[in-house]
This record gives structure tokens, C-alpha cells and sequence, in this order.
């Protein structure tokens, strides 16, 4: 994925993996960072550059990087989102008979 | 409302999927399972032709013959067995519950396996497959009625056999009892497969939408 494709569109499952790992670890450098998350560290900056400009994830003059409030409230809003759309699926009980 | 619940949830959904995967098992494996059921019926009426046409049973009487002649019941019994048994065992071998060591990881793994489901491909064979679904009921249907008819017309006979000493009083009365029993069975059988198949293409449906708004989403 370039950094264009990535800019228009991430993949949310990537993001949502980089939040819960800051939300469990607080503050963590990239590489650490990269390695929990199981991103390779070129992957990981694309996906860090477009989370900070969304100010979902800020780093400091140490390098460690930590989640923003908003960064825990879009993960918050993201399980609700997909909660609310699979939850409305009824699934059927199926056993296919022979 | 939890992290907890999505992933619960996503469970519920890939072992439905998982489920759908052997229904695609018995469409592909129908006209194997056909040949095996036809041919035990085949060879029994070819069993039963011999005996007649070589009089193999000719040393007996009336009520001997038939009685001796009854066991053959047993070559289109085994034939369903083997049929069902086939499939069954085709269905096992139907790779399950690959995406639980990923699911395990989580709501973002949970994220993952909705994004990647390759839903119109589990689904479109289930579609096509619905008339073979069908049709292994319809055949089955057939079986169980050529031995039913063989049994009933064994349990008849005895009867009339024990009460008026008498074989074949009854006339086509098995033939007819096999026919109704099959109705009553194939009526059972096949509204339950439509019921299910239904109740597929609704949630196919909702997965439709489910993966729209996905494709769609960001941030």
C-alpha cells in the first residue's frame, strides 16, 4: 500500500490494531510499537503519518508514541459502528442434513 | 456494548459460514451420491430378475419364495448407507474453524476477518447449489420408498399370511402405503431444506449490506 492509497483509504482493521496496542501499552516507540502490532516498520510510519494528521496518535520530543483522547474515542466510536451493523444480523440455524 | 460482543458476534457469523461450506459439499457430491443409490436399486431389481428368470427358488413354495426373496431388500438398504455415509464423510473433511487461532486476537482481528470475507463467493455456490440441495432430498425420497415398499409389502404379507394364510391378499395396498409414507417424508424434508435455504438467502442479504457499508466506511 503507498502512502497515497493510504492517505484516501487505510485499512481499518491496521488502525484499529495500532490503537488497541497503544490503548494496552500507553506510550511505546515505533519500532516496539511495530513489532506488537506485527507491522512491518515501513508499513507502520505510513499508517503513523496518517493517524497523526488525524490527531488520533501524538509522539514526543523522546520518540514514544501515545494515543490522543480522540484517537480512544474513534476507536470507541468504531467498535460501536461495526457492533451496531453486525449485530443486527440474525443467524440462521443451519444443519445441513444428509 | 463491548469489544467482547463484536467478537462474539463475528464467531456467530463464521460458524454459519463454516455450516454453509457443507451445504456446497452436497451439491458437488450429488450425482456421486445418485449413482451409488441408483445402482443398489438396479442391482437389486437385477437380483430379484435372476431368481425369477432362473427359478434359483424354484425348490420352495409360494410363501417360502417370498419370504427367501425378501433379503435382497438389503442390497438398495446398503446402497443409502453408503451414500449417506459418503457424503457425511465428504463433510467432514470440509476445513473448519481456521479463523479462530485470528479471531482469538481480538476486535481488530474481528475487523479483519469482516473486511477479507470473501462473502459473494460463499454464498453465489450455496445459490446455485440450492436445487441439488433439492434434489438429494428427491433422491433419497426415491430410495427410501422402493424399501419401504419391500418392507411394507414383507410386514403386510406376514400378516395376511399368519391371519388368512394367504400371501399377496392385499393387492398394490404396499405399493400405495410406500407412496403415502414418501409423500409424508418428502413434504417434511423438503420444506425444511426450502426453509433453510430461505433463511440463507436472507442472511446472504444482510451480509450484502453488511459489506457495503464496510467497503464504504472511513474514518
Amino acid at each position: 500500500m503507498n502512502s497515497e492509497a493510504l492517505s484516501s483509504k487505510p485499512d481499518l482493521y491496521v488502525v484499529a490494531r495500532i490503537i488497541k496496542a497503544l490503548k494496552k501499552k500507553n506510550k511505546v516507540n515505533k519500532t516496539a510499537l511495530a513489532t506488537c502490532t506485527e507491522l512491518s516498520y515501513d508499513k507502520l510510519v505510513k499508517y503513523f503519518d496518517w493517524m497523526s494528521k488525524k490527531g488520533f496518535v501524538v509522539v514526543d520530543d523522546n520518540g514514544s508514541v501515545s494515543l490522543t483522547e480522540e484517537g480512544a474515542e474513534v476507536y470507541d466510536e468504531l467498535v460501536q459502528w461495526i457492533l451496531k451493523h453486525v449485530g443486527q444480523l440474525k443467524f440462521p440455524r443451519l444443519r445441513a442434513s444428509t | 456494548m463491548t469489544e467482547e460482543n463484536v467478537v462474539s458476534k463475528v464467531a456467530e457469523l463464521m460458524e454459519t459460514l463454516d455450516e454453509i461450506k457443507k451445504y456446497n459439499v452436497l451439491e458437488k457430491y450429488l450425482k456421486k451420491f445418485t449413482i451409488i443409490v441408483i445402482s443398489s436399486i438396479a442391482i437389486c431389481i437385477a437380483v430379484n430378475l435372476t431368481i425369477s428368470f432362473f427359478g434359483l427358488l424354484s425348490a420352495f413354495n409360494e410363501f417360502e419364495r417370498f419370504f427367501l426373496n425378501f433379503p435382497i431388500v438389503l442390497i438398495p438398504s446398503v446402497g443409502v448407507l453408503v451414500g449417506i455415509l459418503f457424503v457425511r464423510s465428504k463433510m467432514k473433511e470440509v476445513k473448519t474453524g481456521e479463523w479462530k487461532k485470528e479471531l482469538s486476537k481480538g476486535f481488530p482481528s474481528a475487523l479483519k476477518l469482516l473486511s477479507e470475507l470473501d462473502w459473494d463467493n460463499s454464498f453465489d455456490v450455496v445459490s446455485s447449489g440450492r436445487l441439488g440441495y433439492a434434489m438429494y432430498s428427491l433422491v433419497k425420497g426415491a430410495a427410501y420408498g422402493f424399501i419401504f415398499f419391500f418392507i411394507i409389502g414383507f410386514v403386510l404379507n406376514l400378516i395376511t399370511y399368519l391371519v388368512l394364510h394367504r400371501i399377496g391378499a392385499l393387492g398394490y395396498a404396499s405399493f400405495h402405503f410406500s407412496f403415502l409414507s414418501i409423500i409424508v417424508y418428502l413434504r417434511y424434508d423438503l420444506s425444511k431444506r426450502f426453509n433453510e435455504i430461505r433463511a440463507i438467502d436472507k442472511l446472504q442479504c444482510e451480509l450484502r449490506r453488511l459489506s457495503d457499508e464496510l467497503r464504504s466506511a472511513e474514518l
